[in-house]
């Protein structure tokens, strides 16, 4: 039943006029006209040694492919099945609606795997970009990153009583996310209250947790702490308020 | 033995009452309608028996089962159509039918139940470009993918133009004879005259009454309403004064006799023997309107 749920909802993503050109796009576009600028892909002191396509481009294409994913396009479909009683109707039927939810999430997560490959391998292909030097952390970054976007995304749905509303909150919280996570500014430039604010919000530590594993380094212990607090506060949060109907 | 069992069913939202006590039973291969104004509690009434909503009180069962403590297999065997609710905008019409089969234990035939509906030319059209009628046959659709004993309906015409009304009539009763127990909720007269062996009619969360069509309408007095254009002056008073006429009243050019038995047959001899003939003549009798506000001391829309 999950197996048809989930192939349902892939087709249906799929089919939908912008989510998905958006979903490749912009991280594509993000790694490619950046990997052409001159300069970016040459290893520079500023980026200890190393390329800023690798060391910041590539891992806020990552999180942002994510986020896009996590807190606008999820909570916007969960909302809209709300919202037009798909999901009451399934309460009426032996399949209870949570595997609806599961069916979203797990297009959403491959769609979010799949960018994420295409991105790293672009860069590495086409622009002979560096792969990430802590790939075990780089990874583990990606994981924990998605289960707190995701986690923010099904908090979205769970207030937002129509898809409209969902798409109104997700860009509410996408968009200072993006601005105060180091996206619009590296965190080096940031003031440093607001460097420990970019660490400490769910797409900046996932952001800087990536730019930090794709240096090689380890990612730091408050950007992995928030992003595993972030998780269990917004899933039980959501777990509670969630509405079927 | 009945497969539907409702037994002094209450149910509040907050302070709210929306079913007051509400006891009825369905035996199987009925088409049992609940019909009342909106708001009086049919939906509620129907989400309790469908597990959807807990009850405050009063015990249902559903072939047998407890709706909520056996929901599985109630789910199994009840196929539920619910009001107001659709499916993604770019769900194609087979898409659909095939999932809910495949929710199933023992699915109808998707391509067969496509063709009985009628719906066999969408089959591969999105939910959002089909047509109102087109919907609401796709979601009976999904009630009946389950080969299901019972089918409740809620609704099931609302919306629709007449034509379409009629089709989903002919579909429903094409379903009963195939064995399937239906509970039907309505708040149109009409469909429920034409459709239902028994109703229950539901008002402010309690129960007016349940009979056959026939046998609510047989409560109401068996007054009648005889309308005529005379064809020469009639003597009001004379006519007003014969057995079984009660009120004559003149609108414009016609005379409107309340009457009641035998009243027909008086007034027309009595027309006859003046030598009036009674053009545009029209009877009209208690129907089940009248008994709704017999019953309800309202009109239903």
């Amino acid at each position: 039943m999950l197996t048809e749920m989930t192939a349902v909802e892939a087709k249906l993503f799929l089919r939908d006029p912008g989510a998905p050109a958006t979903v490749i796009g912009i991280p594509l576009v993000l790694i490619l006209v950046f990997g052409l600028i001159p300069g970016t892909k040459n290893p520079s002191a500023q980026f200890g040694g190393q390329s800023p396509l690798a060391t910041l481009i590539a891992p806020m294409a990552v999180a942002i492919v994510i986020a896009m994913l996590a807190v606008t396009l999820f909570p916007a479909a969960l909302a809209g099945y709300r919202e037009k009683g798909v999901l009451k109707r399934l309460s009426a039927s032996p399949v209870p609606p949570a595997r609806l939810l599961a069916a979203q999430l797990i297009v959403n997560l491959v769609a979010a795997v799949i960018v994420i490959l295409l991105v790293v391998g672009v860069g590495r292909i086409a622009l002979g970009m560096a792969l990430p030097r802590n790939l075990g952390g780089f990874a583990l970054s990606v994981v924990l990153g998605a289960a707190a976007l995701f986690s923010v995304g099904l908090l979205v749905a769970a207030f937002a009583s129509t898809a409209r509303a969902a798409t109104g909150i997700g860009a509410l919280v996408f968009f200072p996310m993006l601005a105060l996570g180091g996206v619009w500014v590296p965190k080096e430039q940031l003031p440093v209250f607001l460097q420990h604010v970019a660490d400490v919000l769910p797409l900046g530590a996932t952001i800087n947790a990536l730019r930090e594993t794709a240096a090689g380094h380890a990612p730091e212990l408050l950007q992995l702490g928030s992003m595993a607090a972030v998780t269990v506060v917004c899933s039980v949060l959501a777990a509670r308020f969630f509405r079927w109907e | 033995m009945p497969v539907i069992e409702v037994e002094r069913l209450h149910k509040r939202y907050g302070t709210k009452v929306a079913v007051d006590d509400v006891s009825f039973s369905v035996e199987r291969g009925e088409i049992f309608g609940i019909l009342g104004p909106n708001g009086a509690g049919k939906t509620t009434t129907v989400e309790c028996l469908e597990g959807l909503r807990v009850a405050d009180g009063g015990t249902l069962s559903m072939l047998g089962l407890d709706p909520r403590a056996d929901r599985h297999e109630v789910r199994q065997r009840v196929g539920i159509q619910l009001q107001e609710s659709q499916l993604p905008d770019r769900l194609r019409v087979r898409e659909a039918v095939d999932l809910y089969a495949s929710f199933y234990r023992k699915p109808a035939d998707p391509q067969k139940l496509l063709d009985t509906l009628g719906l066999a030319e969408k089959r591969d059209t999105a939910y959002k470009k089909v047509s109102g009628g087109q919907k609401q046959r796709l979601s009976i659709a999904l009630a009946l993918v389950g080969s299901p004993e019972i089918a409740v309906l809620d609704e099931l015409t609302t919306g629709l133009d007449p034509q379409a009304r009629r089709d989903t009539w002919d579909l429903i009763e094409a379903v009963r004879d195939q064995g399937v127990t239906i509970l039907l909720v309505t708040h149109f007269m009409a469909e429920a005259e034409r459709l239902c062996d028994r109703i229950a009619v539901i008002d402010s969360g309690r129960v007016a009454a349940i009979d056959s069509p026939a046998g609510l309408v047989g409560r109401v007095d068996d007054e009648q309403r005889i309308r005529f254009r005379p064809s020469a002056p009639v003597d009001v008073a004379r006519l007003e004064a014969l057995p079984d006429v009660l009120k004559v009243e003149r609108r414009g050019e016609q005379l409107v006799v309340t009457g009641r038995g035998n009243a027909l047959h008086t007034v027309t001899s009595f027309l006859a023997r003046n030598q009036v003939i009674a053009g545009e003549l029209r009877v009209d009798q208690a129907n089940l309107d009248d008994a709704f506000v017999a019953l309800t001391g309202r009109k239903l829309d």
